[in-house]
């Protein structure tokens, strides 16, 4: 009678948590969609225990447990999967400060006339292919307090629903 | 002194050049080596990419140079990028990497610089054991660069003296490919090892280099001793790497 309940408490835990994240915009649609496909098995084991059983038949595995540890390395490719769109976002963060960096950069001061080689005019920096735009000199201070905000408006959102 | 220097292309047009200083909490160093930079090479424009400072290193840079500050610290390799990535967005020719704590003297710039366009290379390394120097280092710091250094040889047939200088000249097709892909962790050895695999020629002069007085190395003492083990590993995983696909190599 244990292992059934156990089996629906964390089945049930799991989707519940990933059905949660998904309301208060912490995880998106597709990666509750994984979870939703990690936590439903034990739900199913939890109402059908000797279904592990019935597909390692079907399998023509000798030991159930052998299917256990097929489910088992399901989890082993959603952390590979996770982690690549870590790696992937990290560079792309590193990018985006990059680029703020050299956006909100400071010129020298050029002698009149003689502008430094290769140097643009302060706050009217032109990115290759793009349209002239003025880039306020605080631009790092404000997307730093747009991020702190940001946080405080979602530590605000999972104290409401809590 | 000022050796007022104008750089020349092979086809005899001026060549635009960058030096870029990668500084991270180098406010007790970075003021003179910028004015130095100036003082021996007024025509070369300087870039000084403060990668994420908390001692408000970019206050101290002089307003002869420009300053990027980044708004959080990515390390050698993300900073660098940031230099090679604004060099190609203004069409610099040449982008030179010299440090921020003074190691690397002015006065080598130049002959840096000089020695990638005459010999038309893809890239200079300033090596620091090129030749029998004065140069002191820690043993178990010249064992590891040796042993990076059979490694490199090992995995491309190239052997580079010095294969942690920082101290580098690249030319346009480098900076457009830096400016693509960058590594992140261990760049120095790193980019050689890809670069060569790549069939950009890459190549070494003696260069004279100061001892280090002020700031913190990038490589602390306590992680040395997994330093060589970790590049040695990157290496290897750089060897199934192709960072640069559209570069085929310069035709002979």
């Amino acid at each position: 009678m244990i292992r059934p309940l156990v089996l629906a408490i964390f089945g049930g835990f799991l989707l519940w948590m990933s059905l949660r994240s998904l309301r208060s915009q912490r995880l998106q649609e597709r990666y509750v969609l994984l979870f939703i496909a990690t936590g439903l098995p034990f739900l199913v084991l939890a109402v059908w225990p000797d279904g592990i059983v019935w597909l390692s038949e079907k399998m023509n595995m000798e030991k159930p447990t052998l299917m256990v540890f097929c489910l088992g390395s399901f989890t082993i490719v959603l952390l590979l999967k996770l982690f690549s769109i870590i790696s992937v976002q990290q560079r792309q963060i590193a990018s985006l400060a990059q680029m703020v960096g050299i956006l909100t950069q400071k010129q020298p001061f050029s002698p009149p006339g003689a502008p430094p080689s290769g140097s643009l005019s302060a706050g009217n920096f032109q990115v290759p292919g793009s349209i002239p735009t003025n880039i306020p000199e605080n631009l790092s201070e404000m997307i730093s307090e747009a991020h702190q905000s940001e946080d405080l408006r979602s530590e605000s959102e999972t104290s409401e629903e809590g | 002194m000022a050796e007022n220097l104008k750089f020349h292309k092979p086809d005899g047009t001026p060549a635009r050049c960058l030096i870029i200083v990668p500084a991270f909490n180098e406010a007790g160093s970075i003021a003179q080596v910028v004015s130095g930079l100036h003082e021996h090479l007024p025509e070369v424009d300087v870039l000084v990419v403060d990668d994420g400072s908390i001692d408000q290193t970019h206050a101290h840079v002089p307003k002869t140079a420009t300053v990027v500050r980044l708004p959080f610290n990515l390390g050698i390799g993300g900073a660098m990028q940031t230099g090679y990535r604004y060099a190609d967005m203004h069409r610099y020719d040449v982008a030179v990497q010299v440090d921020g704590d003074g190691q690397h003297p002015p006065a080598e710039v130049s002959r840096v610089i000089q020695t990638l366009l005459d010999r038309q290379c893809d890239m200079i390394v300033g090596s620091r054991f090129l030749e029998e120097t004065k140069y002191e280092q820690k043993i178990s710091r010249m064992t590891g660069i040796h042993l990076l250094r059979l490694w490199i040889k090992l995995l491309c047939g190239q052997s580079f003296s010095d294969c942690t200088s920082g101290f580098r000249a690249a030319n346009r097709d480098v900076i457009k490919s830096y400016a693509h892909w960058y590594p992140d962790d261990y760049p120095e050895p790193e980019v050689l090892l890809l670069l060569t695999r790549s069939n950009f020629a890459v190549e070494e002069i003696q260069v004279h280099m100061e001892q280090r007085t002020t700031g913190q190395t990038s490589i602390s003492l306590t992680q040395g001793i997994f330093y060589v083990l970790k590049v040695a590993t990157a290496l290897l995983l750089d060897t199934i790497r192709n960072p640069w696909p559209d570069h085929k190599g310069k035709t002979s």
